[in-house]
């Protein structure tokens, strides 16, 4: 069967497979600037919305050390020593550099604070990510599905920096190495520079 | 008359599917890495790092080569048989993804969706399977006949490749772009 435009006759099958074509590269052009507005959005509203306010009490939670197989739930209790607390997704790519960088910045941090990287992803996931799998003493990966909520964590990867009186210090997105030293640049900037013991 | 509106339906059909295999197939060859942490998600050994790259390399291939083959129309049964089975087993997987309640990307069309298996997602799929059965019924029930020079077949078939390098570079970008904003 053909179908004829002016002098010119094509093929019926040339003719649909062609619009089908064009229509699906429209709806890809759609998706993309879709996708783009998204983004925009979401970079126009920074992580000012994000999760808990600073000068807000931690929420405490209970956690499963991850790399030590089926070890008994842990308590964070949020007061006592800085902590720098981020949650981060096997499943992005930004949390897996925040993580290298925190490798590389451990030696510094851990004469400061306690770094703890939580996440809420199955262990399959978890397990499949190498900047998860790798373990440094320094910082610990632990696994709960509890704390996202209580933090309210919608991206990832993000930070709070809590003093040792259990109060956010500060709080970012932590997309890279810049972005977690501008949040712990805040411990020496705070008054609550000292450590004291829970009683 | 009924053999013409069968041709077009047919044709769309055919094209559509493979406009959707072609997208799906490139913006996951984009990110393998992200589709490979699907993968595991869904229960693969994550220990076995060879066998994971080499699937979630061969599986979006497999949808780009499908795609191209249906758009060429060679061997139409063989090909619209496979495309059934692949689309097919891709319901059943999301169907076992939302019994065991997995809350894990889909990466079903790379970084160009961010959805988690869901319900929609598995109509969406329930009805490519669907019409990708249809297409395999026509097809043996009337085998429709597309004749055509071979240059204007391989000409339809670029037009489809330059459509998988479009979508391959989509999934790209955002994936940079979602890098950037760090989602």
């Amino acid at each position: 069967m053909n179908v004829g435009f002016a002098d010119i006759t094509l093929p019926l099958w040339l003719v649909v497979s062609q619009w089908t074509l064009l229509f699906a590269l429209g709806f890809l052009i759609i998706v993309m600037y879709r996708q783009v507005a998204f983004l925009q959005q979401l970079h126009d509203q920074g992580s000012e919305k994000e999760g808990l306010p600073s000068g807000e009490k931690a929420p405490a939670f209970d956690y499963n050390p991850i790399n030590q197989g089926r070890a008994a739930p842990v308590h964070f209790e949020p007061r006592g020593k800085w902590t720098l607390l981020v949650f981060a997704d096997p499943g992005c790519v930004s949390c897996q550099s925040t993580l290298l960088a925190l490798e590389r910045l451990a030696p510094k941090l851990e004469q400061k604070m306690r770094v703890l990287v939580l996440t809420s992803a199955e262990l399959g996931e978890i397990n499949a990510a190498d900047a998860f799998r790798t373990s440094s003493t320094a910082i610990s990966r632990v696994h709960s599905d509890v704390p996202s909520r209580l933090y309210r964590i919608t991206v990832t990867p993000f930070g709070y920096l809590i003093d040792p009186a259990g109060i956010i210090r500060a709080r970012d997105i932590v997309a890279d190495e810049s972005a977690i030293q501008k949040l712990v640049r805040k411990v020496d900037r705070s008054p609550v520079n000292v450590e004291f013991t829970v009683s | 008359m009924i053999q013409d509106i069968l041709q077009v339906v047919v044709l769309l059909i055919r094209t559509s599917l493979a406009a959707v295999l072609i997208a799906a197939g490139a913006a996951k060859l984009a990110d393998i890495s992200s589709f490979a942490t699907t993968l595991v998600g869904l229960g693969l050994p994550a220990r076995r790092g060879q066998l994971l790259r080499g699937l979630a390399f061969i599986i979006p291939l497999l949808e780009v080569g499908l795609g191209l083959a249906l758009v060429s129309g060679l061997w139409p049964v063989v090909v619209n048989s496979a495309v059934f089975v692949l689309l097919g087993s891709f319901s059943i997987v999301v169907i076992i993804a939302l019994r065991r309640k997995l809350h894990v990307a889909c990466r079903c069309f790379g970084t160009l969706s961010d959805s988690q298996f869901s319900g929609k997602g598995l109509a969406r799929s329930l009805l490519l399977t669907v019409l990708a059965g249809v297409n395999l019924w026509i097809g043996i029930t009337y085998l429709p006949r597309f004749d055509g020079s071979a240059w204007a077949i391989i000409l339809l078939v670029a037009g489809f490749l330059l459509f998988a390098v479009a979508a391959a570079q989509a999934a790209k970008t955002l994936a940079l772009l979602k890098e950037r904003t760090a989602l």
